[in-house]
């Protein structure tokens, strides 16, 4: 066994000064192995889903309990359920969905507000974050909580309410989990309806303003106080035999790790012996190797907006 | 010559790191696209290969081992996305 290490890691007479696991057959096996397993996971994924996929656990319930939990911690009030502002969210959601775009604007022009309005939801003051590609409610919070913009909607002292939806679907070819907090203030019925401020969470320094006309000097009033109980919460739950996303990862990082370590070894030990060979430029290949592994990582987050 | 030949090699991996980089830092910009993002680590991909046998090209001891050894770690860097893509997102 040690032997067999050996010949495949330290570059030595037997493998003709190079590391087994660095000759060119061996790249090769492993360049179909990648090919061939990446063709037989995605059809085990489609075919046996239960088996295969990836975990998912987002629920707006959850969601609601993590950030009246942050907004607890930072001495503000708790926000309401809305099933207006949920069914707006929904709406969002379906709209981004059946229309392909990943904005706070459709194509056609539609703002968040046109979807609050549609709902019923009657505001002084309104905002929207999104996220997808996260696999748990704690993700999306955290990832919220990191952005500044997104934060300083969560943690808005002018909101009251707060709805949610989760939905799957396929997005510019990706099947994704899309996430949508709308978070408003209702206006009571006497105000008119012209004092109202938005924020659009984005991932620019500052939350955008699009119009703050004039605050309203009211207390704000929950008109709605709806439950989950009367309104199911939406999300969700995937939990497969084997997540797809941790068992790839896992895989790519063990080979190419394995292989970054026989090109530092095969560096080391050459030059420590004065053997003339191409490995003097094996840091090319470890720079390489490194970023591939910081693309996975970049490519498997998710994203807010 | 050795000291010319080390400085020689240290501006190559700084140019070398800038380019993988710059290439990370658009993959950052491109997201959600994966589309695009995809494009960009293939370009990403080619321009480390493309580097590589220049600088050997300029150094005289371009071989034909060298080309193939970039060619195919950079191939095994495409299907490692490529794996990952379809075999863990589903994409």
């Amino acid at each position: 066994m040690k032997e067999f290490l050996h010949h495949f890691f330290i570059p030595r007479e037997s493998n003709n000064y190079k590391a087994k696991l660095l000759h060119h057959t061996t790249l090769l096996l492993f360049i179909a192995f990648f090919i061939i397993g990446g063709l037989l996971l995605n059809l085990t994924k489609t075919k046996y889903p239960s088996v295969l996929g990836i975990s998912t656990d987002i629920t707006s319930e959850q969601l609601l309990t993590m950030v009246n939990q942050k907004r607890q911690e930072n001495g503000l009030s708790l926000l309401s359920f809305s099933p207006e502002l949920a069914a707006a969210a929904r709406s969002k959601a379906n709209d981004m969905l059946s229309k392909n775009y990943w904005a706070h604007n459709s194509p056609d022009g539609k703002t968040p507000w046109e979807f609050f309005k549609e709902a019923g939801y009657n505001y002084v003051y309104a905002g929207e974050n999104m996220a997808r590609g996260f696999n748990t409610s704690l993700d999306v919070t955290n990832a919220w909580m990191a952005s500044p913009t997104h934060r300083a909607n969560v943690l808005s002292p002018n909101y009251s309410d707060v709805g949610f939806a989760v939905v799957t679907g396929n997005l510019s070819g990706e099947e994704t989990v899309l996430v949508v907090e709308e978070l408003g203030n209702r206006a009571l019925a006497a105000l008119p309806p012209q004092a109202e401020s938005r924020s659009l969470s984005t991932s620019s320094t500052n939350p955008r303003e699009i119009t703050s006309k004039k605050e309203v000097a009211v207390s704000p009033q929950k008109s709605v106080q709806s439950s989950f109980k009367a309104n199911p919460p939406s999300g969700v739950k995937n939990l497969p035999l084997v997540d797809s996303l941790h068992l790839t990862t896992n895989i790519v990082n063990f080979i190419v790790l394995m292989l970054i370590l026989a090109l530092i070894s095969e560096t080391v030990i050459l030059k420590r012996r004065k053997i003339v060979s191409f490995a003097e430029h094996n840091p090319d290949h470890i720079f390489f190797l490194i970023s591939v592994l910081l693309m996975i990582v970049i490519l498997g987050r998710g994203v807010i907006l | 010559m050795n000291i010319k030949s080390k400085n020689g090699d240290l501006e190559y991996y700084v140019s070398l790191i800038f380019i993988l980089s710059l290439g990370l830092f658009f993959i950052i910009l491109a997201a959600p696209n994966k589309n695009l993002q995809l494009i960009l680590v293939l370009l990403t991909t080619l321009f480390h290969i493309l580097f590589g046998i220049v600088h050997h090209l300029i150094n005289h001891d371009l071989r034909i081992r060298v080309v193939v050894q970039y060619i195919v770690i950079g191939a095994l860097g495409i299907t490692v996305i490529f794996f990952f893509l379809k075999g863990g997102l589903g994409f």
